[in-house]
């Protein structure tokens, strides 16, 4: 097997596996129940906000509809 | 433990994980509460002339001290200030004003009133309603420039401390809000009655956009609606659509629309119609519905005559409704 060979067959690799993981991403979407999100990284999203001079000030006009033990 | 919340300021009711954000961008759950992430933090500060709200009949010629904050409820297509109001709080540039610095701004600078305006102030409540409260005993009048797409219960609580409302009336088909600007439109018109019942002076604008709500029939129930549920005195603006944010591809609104939606709504019985963003129109003047003299000229945001005396026609007498 010639040099560039073994390259194309790498590459065929490569992009092999980014298409399987895309196509596993995608059906994980479609199989999660509606209304699932991602998990937000609080910790990052509160840094974001410190770091723009932002100080959150206690909203009026809503209410807790759920409490949540957190999943691990 | 962490709380889901729901957001109940207006009527899309966002339910929040941890960490999410509203629709509106600006109010978020942090640990198990609602926060806002704009109170005293305006990305847009100006003095403007009220009649560029546009409110024609509240104090003509005089300057309104008008602050905004990043974030919007709704997302239309059309948006002239997307720039701010579809942001979060972080991606914009802000000030720190809070209430207490905005009253002694505008005082500092003549300013009659203090308007709440420019993206949308249902998103920032809480300091439009501490600000408001301020203003009103400092003697300035406040300004709510607003879609107007809020919850009752907070709506009313805002209401004694609001002189006067520009509000837009985007359409008049749930079909057009939710496709152009992602709401409904049954709340605008709940609150719409709310704030005439509860005595804020409303004037009413509706853009008109080439293709989307241009036709007679698309313009007619609306005018219809204001006469029969507010009344026949309340102002009511057709506005002129300039090419901007995700619309880019139509063209302005051809005068000849505008006009004629104007003359549709006083042939019905609207006694104050106007046309905007065509200065030098004849639509942009203030004519008494008694004797049609002419009230108040104006081209663009300048009044160049001005004949209510008292709040009535100065040459029959009749009087003109709004706050002078």
């Amino acid at each position: 097997m010639q040099k560039q060979d073994k390259i194309f067959l790498a590459s065929l690799g490569v992009t092999a596996l980014l298409l399987v993981g895309i196509m596993a991403e995608n059906i994980r979407s479609v199989l999660l129940p509606p209304g699932t999100a991602d998990k937000i990284d609080v910790t990052k999203v509160k840094a974001a906000i410190t770091q723009a001079g932002i100080i959150p000030y206690g909203a009026k006009y809503w209410k807790v509809i759920e409490n949540k033990q957190p999943k691990d | 433990m962490s709380a889901v919340v729901e957001c109940v300021l207006c009527a899309k009711h966002c339910r929040l994980e941890e960490g999410q954000r509203g629709d509106c961008r600006v109010r978020i759950n942090l640990d198990g509460k609602l926060q806002t992430l704009v109170y005293a933090n305006p990305c847009a500060v100006h003095i403007d002339p009220i009649e560029k709200k546009p409110l024609y009949h509240v104090l003509p010629a005089t300057t309104a001290f008008s602050i905004a904050t990043a974030g919007c409820n709704l997302h239309c297509k059309y948006c002239q200030n997307w720039q701010i109001s579809q942001r979060p709080a972080e991606e914009t540039e802000n000030y720190d004003l809070p209430p207490e610095k905005v009253i002694a701004s505008a005082i500092e600078n003549g300013c009659r009133s203090v308007t709440y305006t420019y993206s949308e102030p249902v998103v920032f409540f809480e300091y439009m309603l501490d600000t408001a409260k301020l203003a009103k005993a400092s003697g300035l009048l406040n300004v709510f420039r607003t879609a107007a797409y809020i919850e009752q219960a907070p709506l009313l609580e805002l209401c004694p401390f609001i002189d006067a409302a520009s509000v837009d009336l985007k359409g008049m088909t749930e079909k057009f809000y939710q496709e152009m600007c992602g709401g409904t439109l049954a709340p605008v018109l709940d609150a719409l009655k709310i704030m005439k019942e509860n005595g804020v002076w409303i004037e009413i604008t509706n853009l008109i956009v080439p293709t989307a709500n241009d036709r007679e029939e698309d313009i007619r129930p609306l005018y219809q609606w204001v006469r029969d549920t507010l009344g026949p005195d309340v102002p009511l603006h057709f506005s002129r659509f300039w090419p901007q944010h995700q619309l880019k591809n139509l063209p302005p609104t051809p005068e000849e629309i505008l006009t004629r939606a104007r003359e549709m709504a006083i042939a019905a019985g609207l006694h104050y119609v106007y046309v905007g963003n065509i200065p030098e129109h004849d639509g942009n003047n203030t004519y008494c519905p008694n004797d049609h003299r002419l009230l108040v000229r104006r081209i663009g945001y300048s009044v160049l005559e001005n004949n209510i005396v008292a709040g009535k026609c100065k040459s029959c007498g009749t009087p003109v409704p709004g706050i002078w």
